[in-house]
């Protein structure tokens, strides 16, 4: 197949009924920007709800728990859950890029966006774990009264295990993200 | 945000860039969603994103390259989120080259199994590669493909080679296991 036949073929493919949809300024378009605008919003609603129930349960232990320390940890965990849903609504405002960059040539497009990704995750500890680190270890260390020598420490490995493993996992995908820089890297040489 | 003036100078040249490009853009969403069901949501998205574009379009490159810049970029982000994790690596044309030759086992018979070839071929490549592919077959020459990709020509030129290549081996292939 030459090249005219093949671009033939390519041009002259059946367009579905998503061709409707190319009027969609005059008649959708206000219903259009409220449906992607509805779409960014719902990117971080899950990790929303899951810092709000957070917030809600140790909000509750804060107020009730009878020792001390435990209290004191439910409400840094509070305070912890806090911090990362104002960094969730910061990043999704961030998430809608400048309408300039949308014109950029793919591979300084592209490049710039994997470069944001790898950064959000290689830092993903920072404001995901970080921010409830303290939180959680006064906590245990409430747990473990009155007596320290005696607490199963081995119970907090159902808290540090997750974490690690969604370290590791974040950690990773940045890796594979870095060698797509590299490739791009090498198409720009 | 919202438009409340349709007759802005942004909301008429994005009437007069879908009045020129419209064919385009949809077979660009074929060529960046394999889900029939899924390609009007990207339609969608690469809609807006040009409209909002617009409003920054102050004639740094044709109207052409500009469109085709926020739809393959608007495309290529769209398969980078959606992507399955098994997917996460996309091949690139070298290893294609040795995928093609290895396992060939669909039959073509007629045009559009010849389209569905193509476009399994589009989906296997990585952004980049998948775009420049897509200016390919729309008859874009190297020069502009450069344009709009940021690529050298000399790059584009070895990228069309190759593709080119890999594409005659697939039809060759396909057409000797029919015989």
């Amino acid at each position: 197949m030459n090249d005219e036949n093949l671009q033939s073929l390519w041009q002259s493919q059946p367009i579905s009924n998503t061709q409707s949809l190319s009027h969609a300024f005059e008649h959708n378009i206000q219903q259009d920007i409220r449906s992607f605008r509805h779409k960014i919003a719902s990117r971080n609603q899950q990790e929303s709800i899951c810092a709000v129930i957070v917030m809600l349960i140790f909000g509750y232990y804060c107020w009730a728990l009878p020792e001390y320390l435990m209290r004191v940890g439910s409400g840094l965990i509070v305070l912890g859950s806090a911090v990362i849903l104002y960094q969730l609504q910061y990043r999704a405002a961030l998430q809608e890029l400048p309408a300039e960059q949308l014109g950029l040539p793919m591979i300084s497009y592209y490049r710039a966006e994997l470069v944001r990704q790898r950064n959000m995750l290689r830092r993903i500890w920072l404001y995901q774990i970080c921010p409830v680190l303290p939180g959680i270890s006064v906590f245990f260390w409430g747990m473990a009264q009155p007596n320290p020598a005696d607490f199963p420490w081995q119970v907090t490995s159902v808290v540090i295990v997750p974490f690690l493993v969604v370290l590791a996992m974040n950690l990773n995908t940045a890796r594979k993200i870095q060698i797509e820089i590299n490739k791009l890297n090498q198409e720009i040489e | 945000m919202k438009p409340q003036n349709l007759n802005l100078p942004q909301d008429l040249l994005y009437q007069q860039a879908l009045a020129a490009h419209e064919s385009e853009l949809i077979r660009f969403v074929a060529g960046y969603e394999r889900d029939p069901a899924k390609r009007a949501d990207l339609l969608q998205e690469i809609h807006f994103a040009i409209w909002r574009s617009m409003a920054v379009f102050k004639e740094q490159c044709s109207l052409r390259t500009w469109v085709y810049r926020v739809a393959h970029n608007v495309g290529a982000t769209h398969v980078q989120r959606n992507m399955r994790p098994a997917e996460q690596n996309h091949a690139d044309l070298a290893a294609l080259a040795l995928h093609i030759d290895e396992s060939t086992d669909v039959v073509l018979a007629d045009r559009n199994l010849d389209l569905a070839r193509v476009m399994q071929f589009i989906h296997s490549l990585g952004p980049l590669d998948r775009e420049v592919m897509l200016l390919y077959l729309e008859g874009i020459d190297a020069a502009t493909s450069s344009d709009i990709t940021g690529l050298s020509v000399r790059n584009i030129a070895t990228k069309i080679h190759r593709i080119k290549h890999l594409l005659s081996n697939m039809f060759k292939s396909g057409v000797n296991h029919h015989e």
